[in-house]
C-alpha cells in the first residue's frame, strides 16, 4: 500500500512539488523556533549559580560624563566604603567587583574562547561569593593571604572546568589557552550564569580584586523585606563621603526582570508569528487538498466500486499527503543535520533531537488535520454518483 | 480591456468563496507581518520627531584608537574636547552638536517609592539640529550652556510625576543636589531613539567639574551629531573628517597615536551594532535569525503560489473553452494576473487594518518606554508596493502554468 | 449466483420521489451471460448498481454467490465487492496518474495477504489475457479507447471475481473495438464467469444467453 501511495505521489510530482516545498520550509521554521525556545527553556531549569533576591548593586561614580559608569576610582578607599555600608544594620554583607563581573550586565570582557564560546573574566573581592551566594564545589575562595602570592589565583566555574579538564583534578591547574599569565586555579564554583536564567552554562574566570583596584561597584546583600526607600540612606551617606560624586543603586531583581523581557519578548513574538504562519500554511493546504479531492471524485468512486471502503479512501488521501510531507520533512532533516557539522548552532544533541522530533510531530499533525475535511468529503462520495459524474 | 478583466475577476472571486477566503487570510496576514516590520523599522530609523532630519544627520559616537605597532586597541566614545577640536570645526557641516552618549539615572524617593529619571547632558546646538515637540517653554540656548546655567528641559512624563501635569516652566527640579530651572517641556521620546532619548535634558556645563573641557584623552563618553546641508553632502563630511584625522594632536601619544573611524548615518551605525553584537552571541544565532526571516517571507509566497496553481487547475475546463473560442495565452495570463492583483489589493487593505490594530497593541503594551506607533504615508506606500510585488510574484508561476495548458487536455479535464 | 427478490429503489429528494426500480425479481445462474436492456431512464444502470452493491435498494432481498446481503455497512460491502464482483464502465474510468499495470493492480490492493510480487504477477497475467502485455508501462492517455477498455477489463478480472458487471462496455467504442471487447467477455464467460451486461444495442443483446428488459423501472420480460 505504501508503494502504491508513493507511486501516486511520484506520478503527480509536479502538483506535489509545491506542497513538499511548503512542508520543507514549515519544517525548518518549526525546528528553528522550537530549538530556540527549547534551548532557552533548557537553560531556564538549570541552576543559576547565584541568588538575585535582596541583592543591590551600588555604583559610586564622579558626576562627570564618561564612557562607563563606575569607570573611575572613588577618592575614598574600599575599606571606608565597606565600613559606611556595613554601618546599616539592614545590610548583611558587602563586596565589590568589576562592572562586567556583576550579574545581568550586558557586555563582554573576554579572555579566550573554549568550544567556540567566549570565556569572560572579572575581578571580585574576597567577600563576593558570600554576598552573591555562589556555591563553591571544590577548592577554596580568595582570601587575605592571596595578596602575598607571586602567582595569580583564579576561581572558575564547573562548566568551564569540565570543558577544559573534563571536570577532574582542576585545582592547581593552569589554563593553557590563557597564554602568558602566571595563574593557577584555586577553586571551582558550581556555575555562574552571569546573564541570567536563559543564558548558557557559565564560562567564567574570577580573579582577585586587590584592595587598591576597586572601581566603585559594590554588591550588597540586604535583609529580606528591606524597602527600596532605604536606598536613599546609602545615597546620602556615600555622597557625604565624596563631594562631586553620584550614587546609582539598582536591585538584581530589577535587572533580572529587564533581562527576562529582553529574552522573552522576541521569543514570544517569534512564537506568535510562527503559529500564525503555520495557520496560514494549514489553510492553504486544506484548500489545495480539498480542490484535489474534488478533481478526483471519479477515481474515488472507482476505488469504492473496486472494493475500497470509505475508511480506506480516507487512509489513502491522508497517506498521500503524509508521503508528500515526508519528502519535505526528510529534506529539512538532511539540511538541519548539516548545522552541527558547520558548527552553526551549539545546541546540545538532546535539544537537537527533541526539536527535530517536535517539528516532525507538528508537521505530520498539521497535514493530518488538513486532510480531515477533504477526507470526509471523499468518504461521503457515493460510488454511483462519482462514476456517473460525466 | 482592463475594466473587463476587473469585472470578470470580481465575478470569479465571488464564485469561489472558499478559495477567496483562504487567499485573503493568507495575503492579509503576510502583508500585516511585513507592514508591522516596516513600521517598526520606520519608527526606529525613519524621520520622526525629534529626529526629523535623520536623512542628513551623521553620528560620531565611537572611534578606534591604537598605538601603531602594538596589537591592542580600544574602541570607545570620544571625549568632549576631541569632538570640540576636530568635529565642531568641520567646514562642510551645517551644524555640529555634542552631547552625552547615553544618559545618567537619577533616583528620587517619594513616600517610599523610587522614581527613576534618565537625564542627558547636551549643548545648545542639540536643540537646533533636532526638532523636539515643545508643549511649553523653549529649549536652552547656546549662551545659557556657555554660562553654565542650571536649566533643564523635561519630558511630559516627568512633568506629570513631579508637577502633577501642571505648568512646569519656571519651576525648579532637583538634580545632582542642585536646583535646575525648567525652561521647556517636550513630548516623550521613545526609548528606542537612543540618540535623543531621556526624561530630562541639561546643559553639558552643568557638571560639578570642568574636567570635560581639558583635552587629556581622546576617549570619554560623548557623541557628535553632524547636520549636513543635504543628504548628498554626507560623503563630503566623511571625507573632510578622514582628512582631519591625519592632523590630530594626541594628548598622550605613548598610549594612542592613531585614530580611525568616522561619522556614520543612524542605519550604518545600527548595522555596526548588530555586527558587534554578533561577537557576543554565537555566529549561528545571527545566521539563524536571518534564516528565520527568510523563511517567514518565503512561506506565504509558496503557500499562495500553491493555492493559486490549484485554483487554475480547477478552472482548466474554463481555460480550455476560452482558448478554444479564441482567447490567446497572453490575454488569459493577463486576466489571471489582474485577478490575482485585485485579490492581493483586497488582502493588502485588510492587512493595513490588522497592522493598525497590532501597532496600537504594541504601543499599549509598553514593551518600549514611551513608544507609540502610527501608520503614516510612508508605511502605506511601502505596503502598497509590497502588496503589488506580492500579487505579481504569487501569480506569475500559476499564470505561466496556465498558458501552457493544452486545449484538448484542458477540455477533457472537465469530464473528470 | 445472483438472486433478486422484490427489489425496489426509490430516489427521494426534498420535493419529489422517483421510483427507479419496482418489484424486480430474477435470478442469474452460475455461468450465465445475460443482458439488461431498456430505453434511457428505464433503470438499467440503477439495477446494475444495486447488483454491484454500489447502491442500496430501498426494499427487497439480494444475494450474491450464496451470500445474502443483510447489511449495508460500508466495510462489509467493500469486501464483497472486492471478492465477488468486477466492474467494466462505459467510460473506462482509469486513473490517469497511474500506468497500466498499476491501474490493474488496484483491486488487489484492497485485498489482504498479497505481496507486491504476487500482485504484479496477477496483474500481468490479467493484461496478458486481454492482449496488452506490451503496454504495461504506458499511461492511459497514451492508449486508444479500445486499449483503455481492455485495461479496464483486465482490472475487472484481476481479482478473479465470480461476477462481472458491465455497463455499456462498448458504448464509447467503434464497432471493431467493441467486437474485440465482446470477444474477450464471451471468452471469460466460457471459462465460467457470470456476466451481467447493460446495453441498448439489440445486436449485442442477441449474443447473450438471455435478456432482461426494463421499462420505467419495471421488469417487462
Amino acid at each position: 500500500m505504501i508503494r502504491h501511495l508513493c507511486k501516486i505521489v511520484w506520478n503527480r510530482k509536479r502538483a506535489n512539488a509545491l506542497t513538499a516545498l511548503q512542508i520543507f520550509i514549515s519544517f525548518l521554521l518549526v525546528f528553528t523556533t522550537a530549538s530556540l525556545a527549547m534551548d532557552k527553556a533548557g537553560n531556564y531549569w538549570r541552576p543559576l549559580g547565584f541568588s538575585y533576591e535582596n541583592r543591590w548593586v551600588v555604583n559610586f561614580h564622579p558626576d562627570r560624563v564618561s564612557g562607563r559608569v563606575g569607570g573611575e576610582k572613588p577618592p575614598v578607599s574600599r575599606r571606608q566604603v565597606y565600613l559606611a555600608l556595613e554601618g546599616f544594620d539592614w545590610i548583611e554583607s558587602v563586596s565589590s567587583a568589576d562592572y562586567m563581573a556583576l550579574p545581568y550586565r550586558l557586555g563582554l570582557q573576554a579572555l579566550f574562547t573554549v568550544d567556540g564560546r567566549f570565556v569572560s573574566i572579572g575581578s571580585v573581592s574576597d567577600q563576593f561569593h558570600q554576598t552573591l551566594g555562589l556555591d563553591l564545589v571544590s577548592g577554596r575562595w580568595f582570601g587575605e593571604e592571596d595578596a602575598a602570592l607571586d602567582w595569580k589565583p583564579i576561581v572558575i566555574t564547573q562548566p568551564l572546568s569540565e570543558a577544559l579538564f573534563g571536570g577532574e583534578d582542576t585545582i592547581g591547574q593552569k589554563i593553557e589557552e590563557w597564554q602568558g599569565s602566571n595563574e593557577r586555579i584555586i577553586g571551582v564554583v558550581s556555575d555562574y550564569r552571569r546573564l541570567g536564567e536563559f543564558s548558557d552554562p557559565g564560562f567564567f574566570v574570577f580573579t582577585r580584586q586587590g584592595e587598591e583596584e576597586n572601581r566603585g561597584n559594590f554588591l550588597v546583600k540586604v535583609r529580606p523585606g528591606t524597602p527600596l526607600a532605604a536606598q536613599e540612606q546609602i545615597d546620602r551617606r556615600l555622597k557625604a563621603m565624596a563631594p562631586g560624586y553620584e550614587v546609582n543603586i539598582t536591585t538584581l531583581a530589577d535587572s533580572r526582570a529587564s533581562s527576562f523581557k529582553l529574552t522573552l519578548v522576541p521569543l514570544f513574538a517569534l512564537g506568535v508569528v510562527s503559529v500564525l504562519v503555520l495557520g496560514m500554511v494549514a489553510l492553504s493546504l486544506s484548500g489545495v487538498l480539498w480542490q484535489r479531492t474534488t478533481l478526483r471524485i471519479e477515481e474515488i468512486g472507482l476505488r469504492r466500486a473496486l472494493g475500497g471502503s470509505a475508511a480506506s479512501i480516507y487512509a489513502q488521501l491522508a497517506g498521500e499527503i503524509v508521503v508528500v510531507a515526508s519528502i519535505g520533512v526528510i529534506a529539512g532533516l538532511l539540511l538541519v543535520l548539516q548545522f552541527p557539522l558547520l558548527e552553526l548552532l551549539n545546541y546540545t544533541s538532546g535539544i537537537y533531537a527533541l526539536s527535530l522530533a517536535f517539528a516532525a510531530l507538528v508537521i505530520y499533525g498539521l497535514v493530518i488535520v488538513c486532510s480531515l475535511y477533504p477526507g470526509r468529503l471523499a468518504c461521503q462520495v457515493r460510488p454511483v454518483e462519482a462514476l456517473h459524474h460525466e | 480591456m482592463l475594466k473587463n478583466y476587473i469585472k470578470m475577476a470580481l465575478k470569479v472571486l465571488l464564485r469561489r468563496k472558499v478559495f477567496t477566503c483562504i487567499s485573503l487570510v493568507t495575503i492579509s496576514f503576510t502583508l500585516m507581518v511585513l507592514m508591522v516590520m516596516t513600521a517598526l523599522f520606520d519608527h526606529v530609523f525613519g524621520s520622526f520627531p525629534p529626529e526629523t532630519r535623520a536623512d542628513r544627520t551623521l553620528i560620531l559616537q565611537s572611534i578606534k584608537g591604537e598605538k601603531l605597532g602594538e596589537k591592542s586597541y580600544k574602541v570607545s566614545p570620544p571625549s568632549y574636547a576631541f569632538l570640540k577640536r576636530y568635529v565642531s570645526s568641520l567646514t562642510q557641516a551645517e551644524k555640529v552638536s555634542i552631547s552625552e552618549i547615553s544618559w545618567s539615572t537619577k533616583a528620587t524617593f517619594r513616600k517610599g517609592e523610587k522614581i527613576e529619571s534618565r537625564f542627558k547632558h547636551t549643548d545648545g546646538v542639540f536643540w537646533e539640529i533636532l526638532e523636539f515637540d515643545f508643549l511649553e517653554g523653549r529649549p536652552y540656548t547656546v549662551q545659557e550652556v556657555e554660562e553654565g546655567q542650571r536649566v533643564a528641559v523635561i519630558n511630559e512624563a516627568t512633568r506629570r510625576v513631579f508637577f502633577g501635569g501642571d505648568q512646569a516652566v519656571g519651576k525648579h527640579i532637583e538634580l545632582k543636589d542642585q536646583a535646575f530651572r525648567v525652561v521647556g517641556v517636550v513630548s516623550n521620546v521613545p526609548a528606542f531613539r537612543l540618540m535623543t532619548f531621556a526624561d530630562i535634558w541639561v546643559p553639558i556645563s552643568a557638571q560639578k567639574t570642568d574636567d570635560y573641557l581639558r583635552y587629556d584623552s581622546v576617549f570619554s563618553g560623548y557623541k557628535a551629531l553632524i547636520l549636513a546641508r543635504s543628504a548628498a553632502e554626507i560623503p563630503l563630511i566623511k571625507e573632510e573628517f578622514a582628512d582631519v584625522l591625519t592632523r590630530v594632536e594626541y594628548p598622550n601619544p605613548d598610549q594612542v597615536n592613531h585614530i580611525s573611524g568616522g561619522p556614520t548615518t543612524l542605519l550604518e551605525h545600527t548595522l555596526d551594532g548588530i555586527f558587534s553584537f554578533s561577537m557576543l552571541t554565537s555566529r549561528g544565532f545571527i545566521a539563524l535569525v536571518g534564516v528565520l526571516i527568510l523563511l517567514f517571507m518565503l512561506l506565504p509566497v509558496v503557500s499562495l503560489v500553491n493555492i493559486n496553481t490549484t485554483r487554475i487547475l480547477e478552472r482548466a475546463s474554463e481555460i480550455g473553452v476560452r482558448k478554444a473560442f479564441g482567447g490567446s495565452s497572453l490575454t488569459l495570463v493577463g486576466q489571471f494576473l489582474v485577478e490575482n492583483v485585485i485579490l492581493t489589493l483586497l488582502g493588502g487593505a485588510l492587512g493595513l487594518v490588522f497592522t493598525f490594530l497590532v501597532l496600537q497593541m504594541l504601543g499599549a503594551s509598553d514593551i518600549v518606554q514611551y513608544a507609540e506607533f502610527h501608520l503614516n504615508h510612508r508605511i502605506f506606500l511601502y505596503g502598497l508596493v509590497m502588496t503589488l510585488v506580492f500579487g505579481l510574484v504569487s501569480g506569475v508561476y500559476p499564470a505561466w502554468k496556465m498558458s501552457r495548458l493544452h486545449i484538448v487536455e484542458a477540455l477533457r479535464r472537465r469530464k473528470q | 449466483m445472483i438472486k433478486l427478490e422484490s427489489i425496489e429503489k426509490v430516489y427521494r429528494t426534498e420535493q419529489v420521489e422517483t421510483l427507479a426500480l419496482s418489484n424486480i425479481n430474477f435470478a442469474v445462474d452460475e455461468g450465465e451471460f445475460i443482458s439488461v436492456m431498456g430505453p434511457s431512464g428505464s433503470g438499467k444502470s440503477t439495477l446494475l448498481n444495486v447488483i454491484g452493491l454500489l447502491d442500496e435498494p430501498t426494499a427487497g432481498d439480494l444475494s450474491l454467490n450464496g451470500r445474502h446481503i443483510n447489511s449495508y455497512a460500508d466495510r462489509y460491502l467493500a469486501r464483497i465487492r472486492n471478492e465477488e464482483v468486477g466492474f467494466i464502465f462505459q467510460s473506462f474510468h482509469l486513473i490517469a496518474d497511474l500506468n497500466v499495470v498499476d491501474n490493474v493492480e488496484i483491486p488487489l490492493l484492497y485485498r489482504r495477504g498479497l505481496s507486491g510480487k504476487e500482485r504484479r504477477q496477477m496483474a500481468l497475467k490479467a493484461l496478458d489475457r486481454v492482449g496488452l502485455s506490451s503496454r504495461v508501462k504506458h499511461f492511459p492517455s497514451q492508449l486508444s479507447g479500445g486499449q483503455q477498455q481492455r485495461v479496464a477489463v483486465a482490472r475487472a478480472i484481476v481479482a478473479q471475481p465470480h461476477i462481472l458487471l458491465a455497463d455499456e462496455p462498448t458504448g464509447n467504442l467503434d464497432s471493431q473495438m467493441g467486437d474485440e471487447i465482446m470477444g474477450i467477455m464471451h471468452q471469460l464467460n466460457e471459462e465460467g464467469t457470470t456476466i451481467v451486461m447493460v446495453t441498448h444495442d439489440q445486436r449485442l443483446a442477441d449474443r447473450t444467453g438471455r435478456t432482461v428488459r426494463l421499462f420505467d423501472g419495471r421488469q417487462v420480460q
